[in-house]
């Protein structure tokens, strides 16, 4: 039986695995090295002799070439008007190219406009070849020339999905990357506002661009981004999160420490305060860090909104944070350790109603609030159409039904529907997870301790929170370590003529945003007369 | 950092499964409204309690039964008690909610008032319950009469009382943290209320109580009950709880009757007052000086002289200054000369005023307090006469 | 071991918690019976008197805490002797504090779990606050200080708005002479809780400012003496001299009195609280201070203590008394004698003269060699 194990075993663990798995790079074999004839199969062989691959034989004047591309890559039919026109235009018909200046010169004055260059190893090229560029060899030649035919169809610019305004740009981001930079430059219409490039990822090699605006960015924290970028090491990039997680403060927590945002106006409002902006390619979410606590309850809307509009839905954002934190498992403390908190009449009314209810109350939170992460979840995977009613409604009919049949108190259906809407209050969908993660965490302490046990678990959150760092800003900032200059659009916005100052934890190198202003005034009459 | 986890999961663990201690659901626990103690026959003290039936008082849910359970059971100490009584009831009892303590005239007139410790040292009874006598009846029945009105009885008087302090002025608000200071103080001695069971007891136990237009049975405010120390002493009309709340200044608003005329009186509601008393040493006998500052508006009146001059409001103005003086200068010298007791804490004025003077005759204040002289100034400012000026008699005898 | 920080901001909010701390527990001053604010308003000027003296110890020694000052003024192995000394002491005072709140949740709020599990679970909190750093605590103290002002005011309005403040209960003043209030000044409150600011010698070490922080740590004194008299004027208004002597928590007792239109009453929440904020950074500091001496004694950086030394202290806060008269009696009157006075006042002083002495040699042989 043993040796029958132990065979079973093996034969799983010796597993044909191929030795050199590991994504290789191309080799760095010098152009010159290689004569023309065998080009073309070494090119083949390492792209797998894959369907999509192109190797065409060419004229270009009088010397043959070849030019490789991928046709899934590039604009066809672009291609086909290019070439026609240049590489083989009458005009280069008697060019002869032989050496490599010659190469650069005919480069020049054939492609310039469209952006060639020269390359001399066969992984540049084979990078070259999979960014969208088509490479020109030209026999006795050794580099290559290649030539941008990028084809940049994709979804085109249309409404944001998760972060809707009312009044408000509603344009957003989408996968491609140039498209999602023009956005941005279109709003910030400054030289200062720079892109660092960068590629992710090893087998994926993901294009990675890092907005920041020179002069108002602090150096150090860009340096520090930017080395963490350049440390990644991982297989695989697919969307922004996979960068968030990667570049993370080392710390194990439920709340995100960078800012994703959909909305090009929210970029570039935190662009200019001194953020920086962390854009990938194949995903319209763009990262911004440092990220701290206050960011997450503010939406671009607010500054759309007449500020005590603003203001004020500033602290019901606040206020609903608390209640969706803290309604469920207060209940569970109250009702099941201090029913003396409770006013009589209300106390009553309570009992009432759970008379003939089989479970605890706790069991009732806990059936309740997985009801609702089912419906909620269920909803989000449901096609459009059906998917928001079902999920809303359906937990309140599902919530009434169970009710009616006694399972579960009228009041429970009650508070867990507040708790639930108050979680949708969030602009920020991954702050709202971090708030359903604790909440439950806080009703079986609730359940344990009563209110004593649901304080202690809120003190150590905060004390959590403190201990937080995003790329080496305190998550707390500017509450704690109180800043008083940036109180001014934390909890209540105030008129943007007011604030003068950008938010001092970024530490940015320029602090004032314009000059001290007040609101205009009317003009002052002359005296005497009737006014001019 | 491997042994740190599994200490702290070990931990987690024994707090996790070893139990919630304090845990009552809340099908568990039953509300307990009032609390009754009367002399016992076995014990020391009978002590009655009346539980309510919550889903009874809410109106969806209630099925016509009885609101509230009430069951007596004696024994020496109020504590031990209060947990036997599972002998009774199905759940564990909650006193944090208590509306209303009724103590039996007998135990009052004992002085056995030591029960109280029980009431201050608990963690769940708050200051919040009403304290009644039970007068000519026995505590236990007071709990057992049902009202229409939230149908438990103790949530009737608790608010019954409530509303008749901010009123007319008929309940000293007295609950047991006063209750406690003054009996303690040297300076002031104790009140509280007294109600009695008017009808018949056996009906007024049952829900039929609640089925007439007037009650079988019904729990009435009926007097003052006032003590000497630890026991009680005697009984104030419900009138003289005016008095009272005027010279503690506790007073809110009432409506005095004064007379007019031959046979004609007027009603005048006071609703502001204020009261200053002063009080100082002449020679061995205290003086007091009791101003009052009140105001209020005409609310109905058999004298028909003009309404809308000033003289008649002046004239209305001296009329009750007067009564009312009148009224609390007869009070004070009742307690004075009948009783001899300071009900209305002219002791505790002394010791704040002059408390070297009190600090030497405290231990016989009331001696002292009997010989008292009191001057009463009452000073009272008419503002309105409701919304109409002249009385409509005017014109029938014309 | 790297150098943190505390902000100004945070210490002054650290200054307040820490006074407030136990003082509103069990009360303040009441041995001088309706006159406790008389003892208060003394007890601010010997607070400011005592942080200023303190402040100056460490100003002569600028960005050394309490124990490397110890260094200076005597030798290494005595220094070790008395840091161990210290060490002790306030893990000691962090045990009396967490014993006060533990006694506190048993009596008026969860009185059937065992007071063990109470402690302990709040010893592991702080465990975990002061392993994350000084840091932590500073700012989780500056978040939830607002909170214990706008608490305390509420408080205030509460009473006031159900009319349970009668403030004839103050008077007559000074009934019963001068001689309870003064025996209730010295040494009663000039030990506890303005005394027990010596744990700031080891906390001021680390503030940015060191500067402003006098006059910082002044204006926290003021502050927190002036919430202290707001508690102490509630206490004796509220429930009157009588009841509020024999409260074992006026301020609970006092917090519960509070009923408007039936709808905000109850609010003993409120108190439990504040209370806890203000024991949490109160023991938090003592143990910060203990864990800064052992970090002195052997070399180590202090987090790496700071768990187990909370689990130690949460399992001597059972240990130090049996009951609750025995706390009380320890803690508020057998203590002062035997341990406060000598370690807030006696070696204090000692290190004062001692460096006013050094630097006094010094300057005089600097000024000697100048001379010559």
């Amino acid at each position: 039986m043993n040796k029958f194990l132990k065979k079973l075993m093996n034969i799983n663990s010796k597993k044909q695995i191929p030795s050199n798995s590991t994504p290789s790079k191309a080799q760095e074999i010098e152009m010159k090295n290689i004569s023309f004839e065998t080009i073309k199969d070494e090119i083949k062989k390492i792209f797998g002799h894959t369907a999509d691959l192109k190797a065409d034989d060419i004229l270009v004047g009088k010397s043959e070439a070849i030019i490789f591309y991928l046709d899934t890559v590039i604009n066809t039919d672009f291609l086909k008007d290019m070439l026609g026109q240049t590489l083989e235009s009458p005009v280069e018909q008697d060019i002869r190219i032989t050496s490599v200046d010659e190469l650069q010169a005919f480069g020049k004055k054939a492609f310039g406009v469209s952006g060639y260059k020269l390359i001399h190893t066969l992984s540049e090229m084979t990078e070259t070849i999979l960014e969208g560029r088509i490479a020109v060899i030209i026999k006795g030649v050794p580099a290559a020339l290649t030539i941008s035919f990028i084809n940049s169809e994709g979804r085109t610019v249309s409404e944001p999905t998760t972060q809707t305004v009312v009044r408000g740009p509603k344009d957003a981001f989408v996968e491609d990357i140039s498209t999602n930079i023009n956005l941005i430059r279109k709003r910030i219409k400054n030289h200062n506002l720079q892109f660092e490039k960068f590629k992710v990822g090893n087998e994926t090699r993901t294009s990675v661009y890092i907005g920041s605006v020179k002069g108002i960015v602090n150096e150090k924290i860009l340096e520090e981004v930017r080395k963490r970028i350049k440390d990644i090491n991982i297989s695989a990039i697919f969307e922004s999160a996979n960068i968030e997680e990667l570049i993370q403060d080392k710390s194990a927590t439920v709340f995100p420490l960078a800012l994703n945002t959909e909305r090009p106006d929210s970029v570039s409002s935190a662009l200019l305060d001194g953020k920086i902006a962390i854009i990938t390619d194949g995903t319209p979410f763009i990262l911004l860090v440092p990220a701290v606590l206050t960011d997450f309850f503010i939406s671009s809307e607010d500054n759309y909104q007449n500020y005590f509009m603003s203001s004020f839905i500033r602290m019901i954002r606040y206020l609903s944070f608390m209640i969706g934190l803290l309604m469920p498992s207060a209940y569970v403390g109250v009702l099941t350790f201090h029913p003396e908190l409770l006013p009589t009449t209300l106390l009553l009314s309570v009992i009432a109603q759970r008379e003939g209810v089989p479970f605890p109350a706790v069991i009732e939170v806990f059936i309740m609030e997985i009801t609702f992460e089912i419906l909620r979840e269920a909803g989000v995977r449901m096609p459009r159409a059906v998917g928001q009613t079902v999920s809303i409604v359906g937990a309140l009919v599902i919530g009434q039904a169970a009710a009616e049949a006694g399972i579960i108190s009228n009041i429970m259906v009650i508070i867990v529907a507040i708790t639930a809407i108050a979680n949708f209050v969030f602009p920020n969908y991954s702050f709202a997870n971090a708030s359903r993660l604790i909440r439950f965490v806080l009703i079986i302490v609730a359940s344990i301790l009563g209110l004593y046990g649901v304080l202690l678990v809120l003190i150590f959150m905060v004390a959590h929170l403190s201990s937080l760092r995003s790329v080496g800003v305190p998550y707390l900032a500017p509450v704690a370590p109180f800043i008083v200059e940036d109180q001014k659009d934390i909890f209540i916005r105030t008129p943007i003529w007011f604030q003068n100052k950008r938010p001092a934890y970024l530490s940015p190198t320029t602090l004032d945003k314009q000059k001290p202003q007040g609101s205009p005034s009317p003009p002052k009459q002359s005296k005497g007369g009737s006014g001019d | 950092m491997k042994l740190f986890g599994k200490m702290l999961i070990s931990v987690l663990v024994v707090f996790l499964l070893g139990g919630c201690w304090d845990r009552k659901e809340l099908s568990e626990i039953k509300l307990v409204s009032g609390m009754a103690i009367d002399k016992g026959d076995d014990g020391k003290y009978e002590v009655t309690v009346e539980a309510l039936n919550a889903a009874e008082l809410n109106s969806r849910t209630s099925g016509g039964n009885a609101p509230s359970l009430v069951e007596t059971i004696e024994g020496e100490t109020l504590s031990e008690v209060s947990h036997q009584f599972s002998q009774y009831y199905a759940q564990y009892l909650v006193f944090s909610h208590m509306k209303l303590l009724v103590i039996g005239e007998d135990v009052a007139k004992s002085g056995m008032i030591d029960f109280i410790d029980y009431l201050e040292r608990n963690r769940e009874l708050r200051d919040d319950f009403k304290i009644l006598i039970a007068k000519d009846s026995k505590a236990s029945d007071v709990l057992k009469v049902t009202n229409l009105y939230r149908k438990s009885s103790s949530l009737k008087l608790s608010t019954q009382l409530e509303n008749m302090f901010q009123d007319w002025g008929g309940d000293p608000d007295m609950r047991i943290n006063d209750f406690i200071n003054d009996v303690t103080l040297e300076g002031k001695e104790a009140v509280l209320n007294a109600v009695v069971v008017e009808g018949d007891k056996k009906v007024g136990a049952t829900v039929e109580n609640m089925n007439n237009v007037t009650p079988e049975a019904i729990v009435l405010v009926d007097s003052l009950g006032f003590f000497n120390k630890k026991k009680l002493a005697g009984f104030l009309p419900l009138d003289d709880t005016r008095v009272y709340l005027w010279i503690t200044d506790k007073f809110k608003n009432t409506t005095l009757t004064v007379q007019c005329g031959e046979d004609e009186y007027s009603a005048v509601r006071i609703i502001h007052s204020t009261t200053d008393v002063q009080t100082k040493m002449d020679g061995v006998r205290p003086e007091f000086n009791i101003n009052v500052k009140a105001e209020g508006y005409i609310e109905g009146t058999q004298c028909y002289k003009s309404l809308d001059k000033i003289e008649t409001f002046k004239k209305y103005e001296d009329l009750v200054s007067k009564s009312a003086a009148d009224k609390i200068q007869k009070t004070v010298a009742k307690m004075q000369n009948e009783y001899g007791l300071d009900i209305f804490g002219f002791g505790e004025i002394m010791r704040r005023q002059h408390n070297n003077q009190f600090s030497k005759i405290k231990e016989d204040w009331n001696s002292y307090f009997a010989e008292a002289k009191v001057n009463v100034n009452f000073d009272f400012i008419l503002r309105r006469t409701g919304i109409r000026s002249d009385s409509f008699l005017d014109e029938v005898e014309k | 071991m790297l150098k943190e920080n505390i902000s100004l901001s945070q210490l002054i909010t650290l200054v307040i918690n820490f006074l407030l701390g136990s003082a509103i527990v069990v009360g303040v001053g009441m041995e001088a019976k309706r006159d406790a604010w008389i003892v208060i308003i003394a007890g601010l000027f010997i607070g400011l008197l005592i942080i200023s003296a303190y402040y100056f110890l460490l100003s002569l020694q600028p960005g050394k805490n309490f124990f490397e000052i110890l260094e200076i003024c005597f030798s290494r192995p005595v220094a070790i002797v008395m840091s161990l000394g210290y060490i002790c002491y306030f893990l000691y005072i962090a045990c009396r504090v967490i014993r006060d709140f533990g006694e506190m949740i048993s009596a008026a709020i969860l009185p059937l779990t065992p007071i063990e599990v109470t402690v302990a679970l709040l010893a592991l909190v702080i465990g975990y606050i002061l392993y994350m750093g000084i840091e932590v605590l500073g700012r989780t103290s500056e978040i939830f200080t607002p909170y214990t002002f706008a608490f305390m005011l509420m408080l205030f309005i509460f009473l006031y708005g159900s009319g349970n403040i009668e403030i004839s209960n103050l008077e007559p003043v000074a009934a019963n002479g001068w001689k309870p209030i003064v025996k209730a000044i010295v040494p009663s409150i000039s030990v506890f809780p303005y005394g027990e600011m010596i744990a700031f010698t080891v906390v001021l070490a680390d503030v940015t400012n060191f500067k402003y922080s006098r006059v910082i740590s002044i204006f926290g004194v003021i502050i927190a003496s002036m919430l202290l008299l707001l508690s102490v004027f509630l206490i004796i208004t509220s429930l009157g001299e009588n009841i509020a002597l024999r409260s074992n928590f006026p301020l609970l007792s006092a917090a519960r009195l509070v009923s408007i239109g039936e709808f905000i009453e109850r609010i003993d929440a409120l108190v439990v609280f504040i209370i806890m904020l203000g024991i949490l950074i109160k023991s938090s500091v003592f143990i910060y201070g203990g864990l800064k001496g052992l970090e002195y004694v052997f070399n180590k950086p202090y987090r790496f203590f700071s768990i187990p030394i909370a689990c130690i202290v949460s399992m001597f806060s059972i240990f130090i008394s049996n009951d609750f008269s025995d706390h009380i009696r320890e803690g508020l009157y057998v203590d002062i004698f035997v341990l406060h006075l000598p370690m807030e006042y006696g070696v204090p002083i000692l290190i004062l003269v001692t460096l006013l002495f050094k630097k006094w040699r010094k300057d005089r042989s600097a000024g000697k060699e100048v001379k010559a």
